[in-house]
């Protein structure tokens, strides 16, 4: 039932994301004031403050924005697809098989932008591979599913490894900030967003089902759900914007994980509010955890992945103690 | 067989007999490997998926605990099939939960959180839930599980209030030979090796009967209105 708290809760959200936008873009080693992000959006002229803004801080918070929104949105559906608390996007081994896919390109040398393209090949043949094992005989189980997943990214885990172990030192660096998370490359395009607005209409019209399928496969098919169907579409979509994550910043980590609990503990266990819920909450902590691996050590920049979990797990344990004291 | 509108009947059989498989075959949930099922003369397959919310509900063995939950989000889940609006639940939906939370005796509990019930408040959730469906047939899996005795016969009364209020029907799937005893007017009973025995419950109950299916010796008790079961 969408009540009154529900609506503060996704304004409170909406305020923070903002501030979490505004804190982001006025960060950082040269000084911009907020009259000259103003006035960059009402006259953009050429100008020092106006090219960082444009090339530099605004892209990046939007691709954490991003990169949060839709790690947070395919946790809410891994969870539900697996009715297990502890389910992360990463767990079927999404990141794993773009992982490998990132590092082969770093090992070969490839640019960049080709990159891009080698993380999501990887994240897909691994989304193939898992969702073929554990649906081939017609019996698609959850723990079937799951323990397919599991063992498929230990076997990604260890390619890992090796690549880690045997190549040389100079190119390790950028393969360990790319399995850490690392918006400092990052950009985002139209596409994106239209991926985050396609994931919350989409999410909000299936989210009566996804409460039903939330207490139970057997409750959700008498009460008329068609289950097939919704775990397969819930797979591909939490696989694909996963994908899409990862292919941006690489594996930023705890996110998927910790937004959807974090809002269920502050009320919103309905699907209706918890998917545009952990978008704007997912979004907001990529860009605050960005923005603090970008300045606290500067001119050094660090891995974002590392500073999601430094705020997380403390904000975490806050809630969860005291939700568990009601 | 035929389930007739407004007749309750019993599934009785020892763990393990099929009873469970049975009452899924009937809601359509597995199909059954021989014989066919109908609902008013059309066969089960040819029904939708919704359509068949709208007519069959079951309580499940299930636990229906999992993701946090409270009750009353629970209960509403039973007016899923009616598809209301997209995002607001529509206030008549509210109000029949209220007056279902208020008729099992879940009104005190109905913000709390489904992990934090005990067994049989989490089996008067499932029975709620399955009110709130409102279907013209209830399948009802061990009903009596975890339920103190007072509750057993308060929802015998709503159960056979409801299905003589809109001419329902019933089908009650137990072990418990008490609970038939006192509930149903027709029963059938699961005997060894696939065979079954039905009729007036009445009938059925006979110590001779009773100790063939459960193969242990039975005995009945009877004061001349009611009788009770009991091992030796």
């Amino acid at each position: 039932m969408l009540q009154q708290h529900h609506y503060l809760l996704l304004s409170s959200l909406l305020a923070l994301t903002g501030v979490a936008i505004l804190f982001s873009i006025l960060s950082g080693s040269a000084e911009i004031s907020i009259d000259q992000v103003m006035s960059h959006f009402t006259s953009p002229e050429t100008g020092l403050a106006n090219q960082i803004l444009s090339e530099i801080r605004i892209p990046r918070t939007l691709a954490g924005f991003t990169v949060g929104s839709l790690l947070a949105m395919s946790g809410v559906a891994m969870q539900v697809l697996l009715r297990n608390p502890l389910a992360d996007p990463y767990i079927l081994g999404v990141s794993g098989g773009a992982a490998v896919g990132a590092l082969s390109g770093i090992l070969l040398g490839v640019s960049s932008f080709l990159l891009v393209n080698f993380a999501f090949a990887g994240a897909l043949v691994s989304t193939l591979i898992v969702f073929g094992i554990s649906s081939r005989f017609g019996n698609w189980s959850v723990i079937r599913l799951l323990l397919t997943g599991v063992v498929v990214s230990a076997g990604w885990g260890a390619l890992i490894n090796l690549f880690l172990t045997t190549s040389q030192s100079s190119s390790v660096q950028s393969m360990l900030f790319w399995l850490m998370g690392d918006l400092s490359q990052s950009r985002v395009a139209l596409g994106h967003f239209f991926l985050i607005a396609v994931g919350l209409v989409g999410g909000i019209k299936i989210a009566r089902s996804l409460n039903v399928l939330s207490r139970g496969d057997l409750i959700a098919v008498s009460l008329g759900v068609n289950i097939k169907l919704l775990r397969i579409f819930l797979y591909f979509s939490a696989s694909l914007f996963t994908a899409v994550a990862v292919t941006i910043s690489g594996t930023v980590g705890f996110v998927g994980l910790v937004t959807p609990h974090i809002l269920r503990m502050l009320g919103a266990r309905d699907h209706r509010v918890l998917i545009p819920a952990s978008a704007l909450l997912g979004g907001s902590i990529v860009i605050i955890a960005d923005t603090l691996a970008r300045t606290i050590l500067a001119p050094q920049q660090l891995p974002v992945g590392v500073f999601t979990a430094i705020i997380g797990v403390p904000c975490f344990l806050l809630i969860l103690n005291s939700s568990g004291r009601k | 067989m035929t389930i007739k509108q407004g007749e309750c009947w019993g599934l009785l059989g020892r763990n393990g007999a099929g009873k469970t498989s049975l009452l899924k075959c009937l809601a359509g949930i597995i199909k059954p490997r021989e014989g066919s099922i109908s609902l008013d003369s059309v066969p089960m397959g040819n029904y939708d998926r919704n359509h068949l919310a709208l007519r069959i509900g079951m309580l499940f063995q299930e636990n229906l605990s999992g993701l946090p939950a409270t009750v009353f989000e629970t209960v509403l889940l039973g007016r899923y099939p009616y598809r209301g609006s997209l995002l607001k639940d529509s206030l008549e939906d509210i109000q029949i939960v209220e007056d279902i939370l208020e008729e099992i005796e879940l009104s005190t509990l109905k913000d709390r959180e489904l992990g934090t019930l005990s067994g049989g408040e989490l089996q008067k959730v499932g029975i709620a839930l399955l009110l709130a469906q409102d279907p013209d047939v209830f399948l009802l899996d061990e009903p009596s599980n975890h339920l103190d005795i007072a509750f057993k016969a308060r929802l015998k009364t709503i159960l056979k209030g409801r299905v003589a209020g809109k001419s329902a029907s019933l089908f009650l799937a137990t072990h418990d030979i008490n609970y038939v005893n006192e509930f149903c007017d027709k029963l059938v009973l699961l005997l060894e090796n696939g065979d079954f025995i039905l009729g007036n419950t009445q009938d059925i109950l006979t110590e001779e009967n009773l100790s063939t299916a459960f193969n242990s010796k039975i005995s009945k008790f009877s004061n001349g209105h009611s009788a009770i079961f009991f091992p030796h």
